[in-house]
């Protein structure tokens, strides 16, 4: 069903991760995100799982809801590895007509698996122990630099925050419409495609024709409230630094320096 | 004859997740072809999520829905054949309005039913006759009418499929009470001539005194009492345990035998109160006035 996507889901639960600042979170997972691509070797890889582990032991979120988030992109992964395995050239274990199976091959589609899920693991970890509000503020004040360039930073992060906000919403709002027009015989599921898109229309022009009033609701709501923009506002929560957050940066920062080490000075297989 | 009928309904939502939650839980039911029977319960008493089942949008997790006899998953190819027999008008049904013209909209069930368009005409007329919609609004955009002309389009859009059985899930939630009391009288009216089996979800004990023959309460996925309205509002103290009440007349005749008065305690209409009070005037007024 469509309640399955979980896009933005936060996870709530009492962890060191959930309590670090979101700036710092989001920094950190941009730098981890690179640092997985530098890694090109069993060590470097090995050091890259061992920290992810870590980090996904630490954010107390059970097991089972990563492997949930892992779910959806099983097909990319098993995709990606057999390409790599049947075009990398070396030491064939394996062959049968013009299908080569190499040593390397199945090396590097090891790596190439074992990166895509460290990748959806790390960005996990974010979604599931950052709130949407948080995220957003984070991005916010991480990019605030933009402003000098007269980017309105500000927008940005409150457009993001108000369509996570309201993506629950709408889904609930879908189903509801589709389950109106089903009672009324809408056929969703059989026709031929031009028939389904036609078919499409009973549940779209509702779901837009809200969603424009719902916009318009909330932006009377934010203006009844004295929204302005971001000019000379404050914030009820100040994101700050603590002793936790400078602990991570101090533990994040070797172990990425040793992952690149690892990669530079160990060769490749 | 029995039209509809469950047997040990069960649903639960969520399966095998952590958020998993049972909504209904054993419910055997039945209704009689031609009688309006009224559903009550507090929110999340599984309301909504039985009748969802009587027409195949939700599908039991055990036990079976009986239409005429046959379970409506016999042939989960043909759930759509049963969702024109049985209709069902959710609540706040306006946002179900999409198309140009409201005579458009109300023709989209018929429609797909497949109906020639002499039928499906006819079909449309008697269904805006039954709700009070005006010829001229026919012509208007969906979107052009008033709260309570949308509700009525919605409601006609369901009415129009003519099905043996019409479900209703508030269907005056939200109105005021002149359009309330007008949408009630023409539903009532038009289940009286039609003889469609209707069912109504309501949190009004006032209007389901007035039109439902039978009242089922539920209660946290269970059924905890389905008798003659009459009977179910005699028992005012269940209903106050279960968070529900009885209409207002029905607890004054019940202070009333309280303090002695020989009244019965089935009053549930003040139509009725009134005839059960005048006679009791008449005979004690002679001395007193």
């Amino acid at each position: 069903m469509l309640k399955d996507i979980t896009i933005g889901q936060y996870y709530p639960a009492f962890s060191v991760i959930h309590a670090m600042d979101p700036r710092v979170k989001f920094l950190m997972m941009i730098g981890f995100i690179v640092v997985i691509f530098l890694a090109w070797n069993i060590a470097a890889l090995g050091l890259v799982l061992v920290f992810c582990l870590a980090v996904l032991f630490l954010s107390r979120v059970p097991v089972k809801v990563y492997l949930k988030s892992l779910k959806p992109i099983i097909p990319i992964i098993i995709f990606t590895a057999v390409l790599n395995a049947l075009y990398i050239d070396g030491e064939v274990l394996w062959k049968w007509w013009i299908i080569e199976i190499t040593k390397e091959g199945l090396l590097r589609s090891g790596y190439v698996a074992l990166r895509i899920i460290m990748l959806i693991l790390i960005t996990s970890v974010l979604t599931y122990t950052t709130t949407p509000t948080q995220l957003t503020d984070a991005i916010e004040r991480v990019f605030s630099p933009l402003n000098r360039l007269k980017i309105d930073v500000h927008v940005f992060a409150m457009i993001m925050t108000i369509a996570l906000r309201f993506i629950p919403t709408l889904i609930e709002e879908t189903e509801k419409i589709m389950n109106a027009q089903k009672s009324r015989g809408a056929d969703l599921e059989t026709g031929s495609l031009l028939q389904r898109v036609r078919a499409l229309l009973p549940i779209l022009i509702p779901l837009l024709f809200s969603a424009f009033h719902r916009a318009f609701e909330l932006a009377d709501a934010m203006e009844c409230r004295c929204y302005h923009g971001g000019k000379g506002r404050t914030r009820l929560k100040q994101l700050k630094c603590a002793g936790r957050d400078y602990a991570a940066i101090g533990i994040f920062l070797p172990v990425c320096a040793g992952i690149i080490c690892a990669s530079v000075l160990i060769p490749i297989f | 004859m029995t039209i509809l009928e469950t047997k040990k309904l069960r649903h639960i939502y969520g399966e095998g997740t952590p958020f998993e939650q049972a909504a209904l839980t054993e419910v055997d039911f039945t209704v009689e072809s031609g009688t309006v029977v009224g559903i009550i319960g507090h929110s999340g008493s599984g309301k909504s999520t039985l009748v969802q089942h009587f027409n195949g949008l939700l599908k039991p997790t055990g036990g079976e829905v009986l239409l005429k006899g046959k379970s409506i998953w016999d042939e989960p190819k043909k759930i759509r054949e049963v969702r024109f027999q049985v209709g069902l008008v959710f609540q706040y049904p306006e946002y179900q309005l999409f198309d140009e013209t409201v005579e458009k909209d109300i023709a989209f069930g018929p429609k797909n039913m497949g109906l020639d368009e002499n039928e499906i005409a006819r079909r449309v007329a008697h269904a805006a006759d039954v709700v009070g919609l005006s010829e001229r609004l026919l012509k208007r955009s969906p979107f052009d009418l008033s709260g309570g002309e949308k509700r009525r389009a919605a409601l006609a859009g369901v009415i129009a499929m003519e099905s043996d059985v019409l479900i209703l899930d508030e269907p005056t939630a939200g109105l005021d009470p002149r359009g309330r009391d007008s949408i009630l009288d023409r539903l009532l009216r038009f289940q009286r001539e039609s003889g469609t089996t209707m069912l109504i979800v309501s949190h009004s004990m006032e209007d389901m005194a007035r039109v439902a023959d039978k009242i089922m309460v539920l209660d946290h996925g269970r059924i905890a009492l389905y008798d003659e309205t009459g009977a179910v509002f005699s028992r005012a103290a269940e209903l106050k345990a279960l968070g529900l009440d009885v209409p207002q007349i029905t607890g004054v005749f019940h202070g009333l035998r309280k303090n002695g008065l020989p009244v019965e305690e089935n009053v549930y209409t003040v139509a009725k109160g009134r005839d059960t009070l005048l006679p009791l005037f008449r005979e004690r007024g002679q001395g007193t006035c």
